[in-house]
C-alpha cells in the first residue's frame, strides 16, 4: 500500500503526527476521541503511550476528561519541572470547553517550581471559535501556542477512508452545526493531492450541496497542485446520511456487521477479538484480520460457514491431489505445488478461529429477542404484514418488556419510514416511552424527530416513501436464500447484506454506475428516486454527457458525510466483485466517510441528551 | 599616465597593473541635457544607491551663497535622468531647517532636521514616520538601515528603523560617550552585514584637537568607545568600503590613507597635496578610492569639479562643470551634476579583452569574425576555425559577458550577436546563459531608459534582484513596465499579481468615476486568475470610496478576506450574508463573535441588532444556538424570547430541571412550571411535564418517608418508582392510586409487577398474582422471565397457561418438557412442529423415536 495514493496518505499522516513528538520529550498527551481514533489507525498501534513516547494520556471528553490508567490527578502529580503537555483535538466546541476545562486543572495543580508547557493542535485548523473560547476562559495565556493539525481523513483498509467523527450525523441534524462539512471539504481537497483531481462531483442531499460548495470555495483559493496521474478520480458521489435513514437501524447481516452489532467494542479497536468461548481446538484470541476474514467479511451471515467449508475443502483437495498425483507431476510442478499448500496450511487456524466466531454469533442470533426483532424488521422492509395491529403489538411488547432501548427505538424508526410516519401512534408511545424511560426520554424523541429518524406525519400516506424508493430502486428481492449453493441467485450481490434487501444508496450507485449510459442516467434516472428520499432533494443537473471515455476504467469516490454502515461497504465491495466478473463497464470504487456506523451507535449519538 | 583612447569608445584611464593586467576605469555618461530647475551646489542631495532616485532639499546652510527662488522651502525627489517623481513641502512641525538627507535599503527618504526632527517619506513623497529627538543635531552619518545621529551635548544616538508586520517605527537607542565636548570633524557609520545583539553597529568618530583626546579616531558602539589608536593626525573625511573590508581616511596634512577595517595594515597613503578636504570621499568598488572636490564659490567661469580615482597603483582624475555629487555603488560610483549623471566604473574583463587594442583573446576574434561574416568576407570561417573549440566556447562567454557589462544597446546587439555566430560554430553550447543574459539586457535597457532613469550596471541588477527591481518600479508608478518584465522573465508570474494590485490601489485613489475605476480594475485582474481584491478594497475604504471597495469586494475569490474588510467596514450584515454564502462556520462565528462583542454606551451588546442579523440567516441561527448552548446559555435565552421560540424555552427549563445540580424541591419544581408556563395547555409535551412535576412531588415525598427512606425514587421514571413501590412492598391501595393516577396501561402494570417481584424474589407475591384468570400480557412473558431467573418449576407452571400453541410448543422445547411437546404437537396434528422439537431434542434422547414413529403417520 506504500505507494499507492493511499499508502502515500497515511505516510504523509503519521510524519505530520510524528513530527510533533520528534525530540521535544512531550510527557502528556491530552487526546478526543476522533483524535485517539485517527491516530490509533495512521500510526496502526493499540497503545499510542509507546508508540509516541509520552508518559501519560488524557482523554478529553465530554463532560469530564478521564486518564487512560491512572487517576487524573496523578497525571498532574506527576509532570515534573518544564513537562510538556500536547493537546490534539479536532474543532468540536464541546471539545474545546474540555479542553479549558483540562487546562484550568493542570494550572490550578502547577506550582512555581513546576512550569508545564502546553501546545493545543486542533484538527483540522485552528479557529475564531478556539480563540474566542480560550481568551474568554482565560486559559490562552497558558498555551504556548494554538496550531493547525492536518490530520483529519486516514485510510482504515486498500479501498476505505475514515475520518473516525462518529458524532458528525449529530452535529449537523441535531445540533445544526455544520463546521463538519469543513473538515470533510479539506479532507477532500488534501485526498486529491494524493489521488489527482476530481473529474465530477455528485451530490447527494442537502448536506452535500453544502460541501460541495465549500470545495469550490475552497478550489477557487487552494493554490496547490494536485497530483496529476495517480488514481485520477472521474467521480465523486458525496452522499449525505440523511437521505437514507433506514440502512442505519437495520441489524448488518453480513459477517462483520454481525459482528459490531454483538461487540460494538470492535468499532474503536484495530481488530484484536476474543469470543466469549472457543472450541477446543481453535485459537482463543485472533486480530480480524487476513485473507480468511478479508474473504468472510462481506459475506451475508448465512453464508460464512459455506465459505469456512468451501476453502477447507480446497485445501484438502490439495493435500489428496499431491498424495495421489505427486508422482506424475514434474519436480517444478511439485515445488510450486507444496509451496502453495503451505501457504493454505497457515490459513488453517484462522478457518478454525471464524468457524467458532461463527458458532458464538448464530448462538446469540437465536436468542428470542434478537429474532423477534429480525422478523420485525423484515417484516417492516417486504411490507408483507397482513395486520398491522400485529406488529405495533410486538413493538408495545418491547416497550413493556425491557427491551434494550437503542433496539426498541430503531425499530420505532423503521416503522415510521416504511408506514409513511407514525400517525396515530406518535403521541401515544411518546407517553409511553416517558413513562417507561422517563422525562428525557422527551429530548431523545425530539432528537429523533428532528434528525428526521422518526417520522411522526399525523396522516399516514396510502403507500411509504421509502417502499416507493424501496420499489424504484428494486432494493427487495425476494430470491435470497440462506442456503450457500444459492447465494448468488439474488437480482444484485447488495440484496445479500440484508437477507433480500439492498440498503439504498449501494443500489442507487449500482444502477448509475453500471448502466451503459452512465453520464445520462444519473440526471433522469435520480430526479425520479431523490423526491422521495427524506429530505427532499435534488440533484446536481449535469451538462450533456460525454460517452466517448465510457469504456475507460474509472476510479468512483464515494464520500458518505454522516456516517456509513457495514451492510453498505460491503454492498459496495459485492457489487465491484460483480462488475469484474460480468461484462459491464469497468469501475471501482474508494469508499469515505465520517465514521462507520452500527445501528446502536448511530441511535444512541442521535439521542444523547 | 595617459587616458587610453580605445576605438571611439568611452575614454578608459588606466590605473596601473595588477598581476601583469592593465586596470582601467571608464567614465559612461548615462543621462545628458538634464535639467534639475534648481541648482544642485546651492542643495542638499542625496543619492541613493543600486541606481536609485536623487533627493534634493535647499537651502543647504553650510553653502554660503543666497537662495534661489526655485528652491523654495520644497523637497523634490528626481530620477537619476533628472525627471521629477516627487516633490512636497518640508515638514510642517519642524522649527528648524533640513540638516541632511539619506536613504534607506527601501528606498524611503529620510529627512533630517536640525531641532532633531526626523521624517521618513515614500518615494512618491508619503510621509510614511515622524519622530523627534528633541535635541539639535550637530552630524549625522546614515547607512541603509538608519543613521547614527550626533545631538547636542556631542551624544550619539542611534536610529534603527524597524519594520514589524506591516507597522513601521523609529527605534532611538544610545551609544557609548565617547568624551566630546566639540563636533569631531567626521562620523561615519561601520554596518555589520546584519544588525543584531552580537553584532552591533560600529561608527568610526574622528575628534578635533580642541577635545585635546588621545587618539585621532575612535570606533563607537552601544556598549564601548575604542580609540583605535592609528598613527595620523587628525582626520577630516572617513570612508568604508562597501564590502566593509578597508577604511579610507582624509588626514589634516592632505593624505588620503587606506588601511584594513582592523586598522593594523595600511594599504594606500596617498599625498593629494590639498588641506582642503574633498567634499566627499566615497569608494568605488571595492579597489578604489574617490575624493570629489568642489568648489567652494562658483565663480562666473564656471569652477570644475574634480574627481580623483585612486588605488594602490596609481590614480586618475575626471573634471566635471559645475558642482559634482557622487554615491558608492557596489562596483561603481555614480556622480550627478548640474547637466549630467555618469557612471564611474572599473572596465570588466571581458571588455578589455575584446576592446583593448593590444589583445589577441578569442572573444577579440570572434568579435572580428563576426564583423567578417555580416560584411561577407571568407575570412570569417577561417578565423573561426582558427579557434578550438575550448578557445571558440572562451569566446562566446566573453562575448555574452561583455555585452551584460555595456551601456550602449547598440555594442550589446553586436557582442550578442557575435556570441550567437560563434555558438553555432559549438558543438555543445548551453544557450541557458545567453537567453539569460539577453532576458536581462533587455530589462536593463528598459530601466535605464530617460524617462524611468535607473542607470543600474549588470552586476548591481544581479545583486538586487528582478523582484526588488520591479518592486521599485511600481514604487515609481511604472507599472506597465514592471507588469511587462514579470511577463517577460521566467518564473516572474506570481509577482504579476503584487504589480496589478498596487497599481489598482493607485488607480482608486485617482478622481476617475467609480465605475470607471471598477471596470478598469476588473479587466486587468481578469489577466490574473484568483487575485486578490482585498487589498484594493482596503484602500478604497481607506480612501473613503466604500462603494468602490464594496463593488470590488463581490470579487474578492477568498471568502474570509471579503468578510474581514465588510466587518472593518462596519458592514456586518454585508460580511455574515458572505460567510453564510461560502459555507465556511469559521467566517459565521467570525462575525457572530464581532457582532456579539459590540456593546452599547450602557455597556450592553446590541441584541435586537445581533438577533435581527442571524434571523434572516439559518445557518448562522443554528451555529449562534450552538455555540451559546455551550458558553453562553443566557444570551440563547434573551434569543428565544425575542424570537418567542416557547418551545424551545420550556425545553430548556426542562434541560435546567434534569442538569440542575440542586436538590431543593422547590428550585427543581420552579424548572417544571417554568416550562410548562411556555407550553400550550393541551399539548402533549405539557401533560407530561405536569405528570413530571407530580412524580416528583411524589418521589420526594417517599424519599422523605420515615419508612422507606429511599433517595433512589427521586429521578426515576414512573415505570421505575412502581418498580420500587413493589420493591418496598406498599400497599395495594397506594400502589393502584399511583396506578390511576398516572394512567399506567395494564400492559404496562403488569410488566413492571412481574419483573419487579421476580428481581426482588417476591415468589408468594408472585405465585398471587399469577392465579388470575386472564393475563394481559401473556402467560409466556410469565415463563420467559421465571426461566432467565432460573425458576424452572415456576416457569413450567406458566408454560402450560400458554393459551398459543405453538408458543406454548416452543416453552416445553425451551424447558426440556419433550413429552408434553410432543403430545401438543400431535394433537393439534403440526408434523412442521415435530420436525422442530425433533431437531432440537438431544440426539440420544428416547423422544426421538417417538417423534419418528408419530411423523410416519403424517
Amino acid at each position: 500500500m506504500a505507494s499507492t495514493p493511499l499508502g502515500l496518505l497515511r505516510e504523509y499522516t503519521q510524519k505530520t503526527i510524528l513530527q510533533i513528538f520528534d525530540g521535544s520529550s512531550v510527557s502528556v498527551l491530552c487526546i478526543d476521541a476522533v483524535m485517539k481514533g485517527l491516530l490509533t489507525i495512521a500510526l496502526n498501534t493499540t497503545d499510542l503511550k509507546e508508540a509516541l513516547g509520552v508518559n501519560s494520556l488524557v482523554l478529553v471528553e465530554e463532560p469530564e476528561f478521564s486518564l487512560e490508567a491512572d487517576s487524573h490527578e496523578g497525571m498532574v502529580e506527576g509532570l515534573g519541572p518544564g513537562s510538556k503537555i500536547v493537546v490534539m483535538i479536532s474543532n468540536k466546541m464541546s471539545t474545546l470547553k474540555a479542553t479549558t476545562d483540562l487546562v484550568k486543572l493542570i494550572k490550578e495543580g502547577e506550582t512555581s517550581k513546576r512550569r508545564t508547557e502546553i501546545t493545543v493542535h486542533i484538527s483540522p485548523r485552528n479557529t475564531t471559535t478556539a480563540d474566542f473560547i480560550f481568551n474568554s476562559e482565560g486559559i490562552d495565556k497558558h498555551l504556548k501556542e494554538v496550531v493547525d493539525l492536518d490530520v483529519d481523513i486516514v485510510p482504515r483498509n486498500d479501498d476505505f477512508l475514515s475520518m473516525e467523527r462518529s458524532d458528525c450525523f449529530r452535529e449537523l441534524y441535531i445540533e445544526n452545526d455544520i463546521s463538519s462539512l469543513y473538515s470533510i471539504a479539506k479532507a477532500i481537497l488534501k485526498l486529491q493531492l494524493f489521488t489527482g483531481p476530481i473529474s465530477k462531483i455528485r451530490r447527494i442531499g442537502p448536506h452535500a450541496s453544502t460541501t460541495d460548495t465549500i470545495l469550490s470555495q475552497m478550489l477557487s483559493e487552494t493554490t496547490d497542485i494536485f497530483a496529476s496521474q495517480p488514481v485520477g478520480i472521474d467521480t465523486l458521489f458525496l452522499i449525505d446520511r440523511g437521505c437514507d435513514l433506514v440502512t442505519p437501524v437495520l441489524y448488518g447481516r453480513t459477517y462483520h456487521g454481525f459482528l459490531l452489532e454483538l461487540y460494538p467494542e470492535l468499532l474503536n479497536n484495530l481488530g484484536d477479538f476474543k469470543p466469549d468461548f472457543a472450541i477446543d481446538d481453535a485459537p482463543k484470541e485472533m486480530k480480524l484480520t487476513g485473507e480468511i476474514f478479508d474473504s468472510l467479511k462481506d459475506l451475508n451471515f448465512f453464508h460464512v460457514k459455506g465459505e469456512i467449508l468451501d476453502t477447507s475443502a480446497a485445501i484438502k483437495e490439495k493435500k489428496s491431489h499431491i498424495k495421489k498425483d505427486k508422482h506424475k507431476m514434474t519436480t517444478k510442478e511439485l515445488a510450486t505445488m507444496t509451496h502453495q499448500l503451505r501457504s493454505d496450511l497457515d490459513l488453517e487456524p484462522q478457518l478454525m478461529f471464524h468457524w467458532n466466531v461463527e458458532e458464538v454469533l448464530r448462538k446469540k442470533t437465536e436468542k428470542p429477542e434478537f429474532i423477534d426483532l429480525k422478523d420485525i424488521e423484515l417484516h417492516l422492509i417486504k411490507g408483507t404484514t397482513p395486520e398491522e395491529s400485529s406488529i405495533t403489538e410486538m413493538i408495545e411488547t418491547l416497550l413493556f418488556g425491557n427491551y434494550p432501548y437503542t433496539s426498541l427505538l430503531r425499530i420505532i424508526c423503521l416503522y415510521s419510514h416504511c408506514n409513511g410516519g407514525l400517525g396515530k401512534h406518535h403521541e401515544t408511545w411518546k407517553v409511553l416511552i416517558v413513562k417507561q424511560y422517563g422525562v428525557k426520554a422527551l429530548f431523545q424523541w425530539n432528537n429523533l424527530q428532528k434528525c428526521g429518524c422518526l417520522i411522526t406525519t399525523e396522516k399516514k400516506p396510502k403507500t411509504s416513501k421509502f417502499h416507493m424508493v424501496r420499489d424504484m430502486l428494486q432494493l427487495w428481492d425476494g430470491a435470497f436464500n440462506s442456503q450457500r449453493v444459492q447465494r448468488s441467485m439474488v437480482r444484485s450481490p447488495a440484496h445479500n447484506t440484508h437477507n433480500g434487501f439492498s440498503p439504498a444508496i449501494p443500489a442507487l450507485i449500482e444502477s448509475v454506475t453500471t448502466a451503459p449510459d452512465y453520464q445520462r442516467k444519473w440526471s433522469s434516472h435520480c430526479d425520479g428516486v431523490f423526491k422521495h428520499l427524506p429530505p427532499p432533494v435534488s440533484p446536481q443537473k449535469d451538462s450533456p454527457s460525454d460517452l466517448s471515455d465510457r469504456d475507460k476504467p474509472r476510479v468512483v469516490l464515494l464520500f458518505f458525510i454522516g456516517g456509513i454502515t457495514l451492510s453498505e461497504i460491503s454492498a459496495i465491495r459485492n457489487l465491484k466483485a460483480h462488475i469484474d466478473k460480468k461484462d459491464l463497464p469497468q469501475v471501482s470504487f474508494l469508499i469515505a466517510s465520517t465514521s462507520i456506523v452500527t445501528g446502536s451507535s448511530f441511535i444512541e449519538s442521535v439521542i444523547r441528551v | 599616465m595617459d587616458d587610453v583612447d580605445l576605438g571611439g569608445f568611452q575614454s578608459w584611464k588606466s590605473l596601473g597593473e595588477i598581476s601583469g593586467e592593465t586596470i582601467y576605469y571608464r567614465k559612461i555618461e548615462c543621462y545628458n541635457d538634464i535639467c534639475w530647475n534648481v541648482d544642485l551646489e546651492e542643495c542638499i542631495v542625496s543619492m541613493a544607491p543600486f541606481g536609485g532616485p536623487v533627493a534634493v532639499a535647499g537651502p543647504n546652510p553650510k553653502k554660503i551663497v543666497q537662495m534661489t527662488v526655485a528652491t523654495g522651502k520644497k523637497i523634490r525627489i528626481f530620477t537619476s535622468s533628472g525627471r521629477l517623481i516627487s516633490q512636497f513641502s518640508q515638514c510642517e512641525g519642524a522649527n528648524g531647517t533640513i540638516h541632511s538627507l539619506g536613504w534607506t535599503s527601501e528606498e524611503q527618504l529620510t529627512t533630517l532636521y536640525t531641532d532633531g526632527l526626523i521624517c521618513t517619506y515614500s518615494i512618491r513623497g508619503e510621509k510614511r514616520l515622524e519622530e523627534s529627538l528633541g535635541a539639535n543635531i550637530i552630524d549625522a552619518a546614515y547607512y541603509p538601515d538608519g543613521l547614527v545621529v550626533l545631538v547636542e551635548g556631542c551624544r550619539l544616538r542611534h536610529i534603527i528603523y524597524r519594520t514589524e508586520g506591516r507597522k513601521r517605527r523609529l527605534e532611538v537607542t544610545p551609544f557609548a560617550d565617547v568624551g566630546l565636548t566639540q563636533p569631531p570633524h567626521a562620523i561615519t557609520c561601520l554596518t555589520p552585514e546584519s544588525l543584531s545583539t552580537d553584532i552591533p553597529l560600529q561608527v568610526y568618530v574622528s575628534p578635533t584637537q580642541v577635545d585635546h583626546m588621545s587618539g585621532t579616531l575612535y570606533q563607537v558602539n552601544d556598549r564601548e568607545c575604542r580609540d583605535l589608536q592609528i598613527p595620523l593626525s587628525y582626520i577630516l573625511r572617513v570612508a568604508v568600503s562597501p564590502k566593509r573590508t578597508h577604511v579610507a581616511t582624509f588626514s589634516r596634512e592632505g593624505a588620503i590613507n587606506v588601511s584594513r577595517s582592523n586598522m593594523m595594515e595600511n594599504v594606500i597613503n596617498f599625498d593629494t597635496r590639498s588641506f582642503e578636504p574633498p567634499n566627499q570621499l566615497l569608494w568605488c568598488g571595492d579597489d578604489v578610492v574617490v575624493g570629489i572636490w568642489q568648489p567652494k564659490q562658483v565663480k562666473p567661469d564656471g569652477t570644475r569639479s574634480v574627481l580623483v580615482l585612486i588605488s594602490p597603483k596609481g590614480t586618475a582624475e575626471y573634471t566635471f562643470d559645475g558642482p559634482a555629487y557622487g554615491v558608492s555603488e557596489a562596483d561603481c560610483v555614480r556622480v550627478i551634476t548640474n547637466t549630467a549623471c555618469y557612471v564611474i566604473e572599473r572596465v570588466p574583463k571581458s571588455a578589455v579583452s575584446i576592446f583593448a587594442n593590444h589583445s589577441l583573446d578569442p572573444g577579440i576574434l570572434l568579435r572580428d569574425a563576426f564583423a567578417d561574416y555580416e560584411n561577407e568576407r571568407a575570412s570569417s570561417v577561417k578565423s573561426i576555425r582558427g579557434l578550438d573549440s575550448q578557445e571558440l566556447k572562451q569566446a562566446v562567454d566573453c562575448c555574452i559577458e561583455a555585452a551584460g557589462h555595456e551601456w550602449d544597446p547598440q555594442i550589446q546587439t553586436e557582442l550578442l550577436k557575435a556570441a550567437a555566430y560563434g555558438k553555432c560554430f559549438c558543438k555543445t553550447y548551453d544557450a541557458d546563459t545567453f537567453v539569460d543574459q539577453c532576458n536581462s539586457l533587455r530589462v536593463l535597457n528598459a530601466v535605464r531608459r530617460p524617462d524611468v532613469g535607473i542607470p543600474l550596471s549588470y552586476g548591481q541588477y544581479q545583486a538586487l534582484s528582478p523582484v526588488v527591481l520591479i518592486d521599485r518600479l511600481i514604487q515609481r508608478n511604472l507599472h506597465f513596465l514592471a507588469y511587462k518584465i514579470c511577463t517577460y522573465l521566467p518564473d516572474m508570474h506570481k509577482k504579476t499579481e503584487t504589480v496589478l494590485i498596487h497599481w489598482a490601489k493607485a488607480k482608486v485613489r485617482t478622481d476617475a468615476p467609480p465605475e470607471e475605476i471598477v471596470r478598469g480594475i476588473q479587466e486587468k485582474f481578469q489577466l490574473c486568475p484568483g487575485i486578490s481584491y482585498k487589498e484594493v478594497a482596503k484602500m478604497a475604504t481607506a480612501a473613503h470610496k466604500p462603494a468602490i471597495a464594496e463593488r470590488l469586494l463581490e470579487k474578492e475569490p477568498k471568502a474570509s478576506d471579503q468578510v474581514e474588510l465588510l466587518l472593518d467596514m462596519g458592514k456586518r450584515d454585508m460580511a455574515l450574508e458572505k460567510a453564510v454564502s461560502s459555507g465556511d462556520t469559521d467566517l459565521v462565528y467570525r462575525v457572530i463573535l464581532k457582532m456579539s462583542k459590540r456593546h452599547n454606551a450602557d455597556g450592553k451588546i446590541h441584541e435586537d441588532e445581533l438577533f435581527n442579523s442571524i434571523k434572516a440567516h439559518p445557518l448562522a441561527r443554528d451555529l449562534f444556538i450552538a455555540y451559546c448552548e455551550y458558553n453562553d446559555t443566557k444570551l440563547l435565552e434573551k434569543y428565544y424570547d425575542a424570537m418567542e421560540l416557547n418551545h424551545q424555552l420550556a425545553f430548556r427549563s426542562l434541560r435546567y430541571y434534569l442538569n440542575s445540580s440542586e436538590t431543593g424541591y422547590s428550585i427543581k419544581c420552579g424548572h417544571l412550571q417554568a416550562a410548562k408556563e411556555r407550553l400550550p395547555k393541551r399539548s402533549v409535551d405539557f401533560t407530561l411535564i405536569d405528570q413530571q412535576e407530580t412524580l416528583y412531588t411524589k418521589q420526594t415525598t417517599f424519599a422523605r418517608n420515615d419508612k422507606i427512606k429511599d433517595k433512589s425514587f427521586v429521578g426515576e421514571s414512573v415505570a421505575g418508582t412502581l418498580r420500587l413501590m413493589f420493591k418496598h412492598r406498599m400497599s395495594n391501595k397506594e400502589i393502584d392510586k399511583f396506578k390511576n393516577e398516572f394512567d399506567i396501561p395494564q400492559q404496562m402494570f403488569f410488566w413492571v409487577k412481574l419483573m419487579a417481584l421476580i428481581e426482588f424474589g417476591q415468589w408468594k407475591e408472585l405465585d398471587a398474582f399469577g392465579n388470575m384468570k386472564k393475563c394481559p400480557i401473556g402467560w409466556k412473558a410469565f415463563a420467559d422471565e421465571c426461566l432467565k431467573a432460573g425458576r424452572v418449576e415456576d416457569a413450567k407452571k406458566y408454560a402450560v397457561r400458554i393459551e398459543d400453541y405453538a408458543k406454548r410448543c416452543e416453552m416445553f422445547c425451551k424447558l426440556e418438557m419433550w413429552a408434553e411437546a410432543i403430545r401438543l404437537a400431535d394433537d393439534e396434528g403440526e408434523p412442521g412442529l415435530l420436525e422442530a422439537i425433533q431437531s432440537r431434542c438431544p440426539a440420544d434422547s428416547p423422544h426421538r423415536a417417538t417423534i419418528r414413529t408419530l411423523l410416519s403417520r403424517y
